[in-house]
């Protein structure tokens, strides 16, 4: 009988990760099809023959040099940008609900997007800056300064009280404050600078946001993601608690270091290429944990690949409910990620209970 | 004005109220006595809000918005002494209708006494106007406590179907300067006639839209200024003009993706875009540049600085009108 055991666990293995492949593979599917709704839907309605010239190549004809501008200049660009935008900021949350052991923990709690926020309001108002590509670094550079800062009172904060994650979390929610307060200044003061930054502020893949804002910032997306696989392993670790992680021979600083700068390449990539998209980050980790469970060895790429779905399919939807005019992106999550987080909070507190 | 602060400003307004409300309550006893006491020589006006008396000399001006409350202001050479903030002319890509004029008047004292959507009902006491001049819908939440402050009369805005002209006429009858707003009228009559003259026959055979432009996509709205002074010299709407004319209240707003499908059929446009960056971005826009207007050159380029107004922003829109029309 001894020898049933492994054969068992094996199997069980085995079987698990078949299952993990189909998911992968379901979900893969569900991205060619956000794709491809990506591409063919939208508020201009085009004839398919219109849409397959246009994208051989333009014959001269108004209609088909219009399918192919539409195609070419709008829908894939926004589509590729959302692909990458869905999945920095579906992964980024994972990271952040893994690291902070809260499963509300949100990539804003880092402060990354308020400081990304501030970076761009002061660039529209100090240096007159007003488009998307002209923000991109600024964006980036103050999410990446605004991470850095929560960081470092998180950690001081934890090495005088005790090292748990709510020491971040805490520092995350105060730095987030501020900076919202010192941008609302600067906009209070300069209503031109508002008219230009609710633009940016409301996330969206709209025109502006394009393969060129997406391309400078591409690498950090990769170099982000591959951490973020590549931290899988001690993702779970401290999911079993700080005490556990360390028995198990993991270094909790440097663990954490390298998580909080996957997510600050991961959400400052993302909000610099599309603005603030908000709840991502915090709803996609949770479907997909019904589909993965807790392990962070497939969560991760699922969340990826699911985050890229439901940003697209937001796009293509904010496209047609208010046709001939668009939803922004970020608008269409808000509206529909706000039940979705009730739901889930319901959920936890029945679970408790 | 952007959403968000159309959104953001009842919010704004209750707090700045509660804020100085103790205040203001205080000054309601001297300053209501001060009304009472030119009652006697001024005029009773019948305003949306009841019956103000406007003293028979007035001293001093506050308008509240800066759009069409201070151009028919200083279009009737009105003494403005407060102002909201407005955006720098030399920050904006196009000198706005207004710079002169607002020049003029900071010449003659007027300041700059809070920001822009911001009323400080303690900044407008300080000055002690005698007379305060706003748009309906700023006035209307605060009405109470800027009355205790000094006489108010409201204008409106493009998006309540009450023109400037008559506007204009309401203010300077309360104002005693009926002469200067007959005269004001006349003479964008006669500009309106004299370019509907001198092209009648590009008017009548070029469709033509005004346009706002943005990253959103585009909007075309009837009332808005730079819209009434295409229709007032008899322009021929695009189809998505005149549709807009049946959807006053609101206008058409389409994504980026509609951009040529919408305007192709127009032969000339006036597009409204606030930047320099935005306006390359508008003509890199593969769609625009497909557009028969584009292609022909016949686009005249605005800001939003033309949508509303009065009678200073209505004549420098009759400028671009001609631009346009004498492109042709």
């Amino acid at each position: 009988m001894t020898p049933a055991a492994p054969v068992t666990t094996a199997t069980t293995t085995s079987t698990a990760t078949r299952r993990q492949v189909r998911w992968l593979l379901a979900t893969g599917a569900a991205l060619l099809v956000a794709v491809a709704l990506g591409l063919l839907v939208g508020s201009r309605g085009l004839s398919p023959v219109d849409l397959v010239q246009g994208l051989l190549g333009s014959d001269g004809s108004a209609a088909v040099s219009e399918a192919r501008a539409i195609l070419l200049d709008l829908r894939l660009p926004r589509t590729i940008v959302g692909i990458a935008a869905g999945a920095a900021l579906a992964v980024a949350g994972a990271l952040m609900q893994g690291h902070t052991r809260n499963p509300l923990a949100d990539p804003g709690l880092l402060g990354v997007g308020a400081g990304a926020a501030l970076a761009v309001v002061l660039a529209i108002s100090v240096l007159g800056l007003t488009t998307p590509i002209g923000y991109l670094w600024f964006a980036f550079g103050g999410a990446a300064i605004a991470a850095a800062i929560v960081t470092a009172f998180g950690l001081l904060g934890a090495g005088r009280r005790d090292s748990s994650p709510a020491t971040l979390v805490l520092a995350g929610a105060a730095v987030t404050a501020f900076l919202g307060a010192i941008t609302g200044i600067v906009l209070l003061l300069d209503t031109a600078t508002l008219d230009l930054y609710r633009f940016w502020n409301v996330g969206s893949l709209s025109s502006g946001r394009d393969l060129d804002v997406l391309l400078p910032i591409l690498p950090f997306l990769v170099i982000g993601l591959i951490i973020a696989f590549g931290h899988a392993s001690t993702l779970d670790a401290l999911a079993l608690g700080d005490d556990m992680a360390r028995a198990m021979g993991r270094r909790l600083a440097p663990a954490r270091l390298t998580g909080l700068l996957a997510v600050t390449l991961l959400v400052g990539g993302a909000v610099a290429a599309s603005g603030s998209i908000g709840f991502v980050g915090l709803i996609v980790p949770h479907l997909v944990r019904h589909i993965t469970g807790p392990g962070h060895r497939w969560l991760l790429p699922q969340c990826a690949i699911v985050g890229a779905v439901l940003v697209v399919l937001a796009d293509v939807l904010g496209r047609v409910i208010v046709a001939p005019a668009e939803l922004p992106v970020g608008v269409v999550l808000g509206v529909v990620g706000a039940p979705v987080f009730l739901v889930l909070v319901m959920r936890m507190r029945g679970s408790r209970a | 004005m952007p959403k968000s602060a159309a959104f953001a400003r009842p919010h704004r307004t209750l707090f700045v109220t509660a804020a100085v409300a103790t205040f203001a309550l205080a000054l309601t006893g001297c300053s209501a006595a001060g009304a009472d006491d030119t009652a006697a020589e001024g005029r009773t006006v019948s305003t949306e809000f009841g019956d103000v008396v406007i003293p028979a000399t007035i001293d001093s001006v506050v308008v509240l918005e800066g759009r069409r409350d201070l151009d028919i202001a200083l279009a009737l050479d009105l003494p403005v002494v407060g102002i909201p903030t407005m955006d720098n002319a030399e920050d904006r890509a196009i000198e706005p209708p207004l710079a002169a004029a607002i020049a003029a008047a900071e010449d003659n004292g007027a300041e700059e006494i809070f920001l822009e959507d911001e009323v400080n009902l303690e900044a407008i006491a300080e000055v002690a106007p005698s007379l305060i001049l706003s748009r309906n819908s700023d006035i209307e939440p605060i009405f109470d406590e800027l009355s205790a402050i000094a006489p108010v009369l409201s204008v409106h805005s493009h998006g309540d179907m009450v023109s400037w002209q008559d506007d204009l006429l309401f203010v300077a009858e309360a104002t005693g300067t009926e002469d200067t707003a007959a005269d004001i009228i006349a003479e964008y009559d006669a500009r309106v006639a004299e370019i509907a003259d001198t092209y009648a026959e590009q008017i009548a055979a070029t469709p033509v839209a005004a346009v706002v432009y943005n990253d959103e996509g585009t909007s075309v709205q009837s009332t808005r200024l730079m819209s009434a002074a295409l229709f007032a010299v008899g322009a021929l709407p695009s189809e998505i003009f005149a549709a807009s004319s049946e959807l006053v209240d609101e206008g058409i707003e389409s994504s980026p993706e509609q951009t040529f499908d919408i305007f192709d059929d127009a032969g000339a446009l006036i597009v409204s875009v606030e930047t320099d960056e935005a306006w390359a971005g508008l003509e890199d826009d593969q769609l625009w540049a497909q557009l028969p207007a584009v292609q022909a050159g016949n686009v005249v380029r605005t800001d939003k600085m033309t949508n509303e107004g009065g009678p200073i922003t209505a004549m420098a829109a009759l400028e671009l009108v001609e631009q346009l029309y004498a492109g042709l």
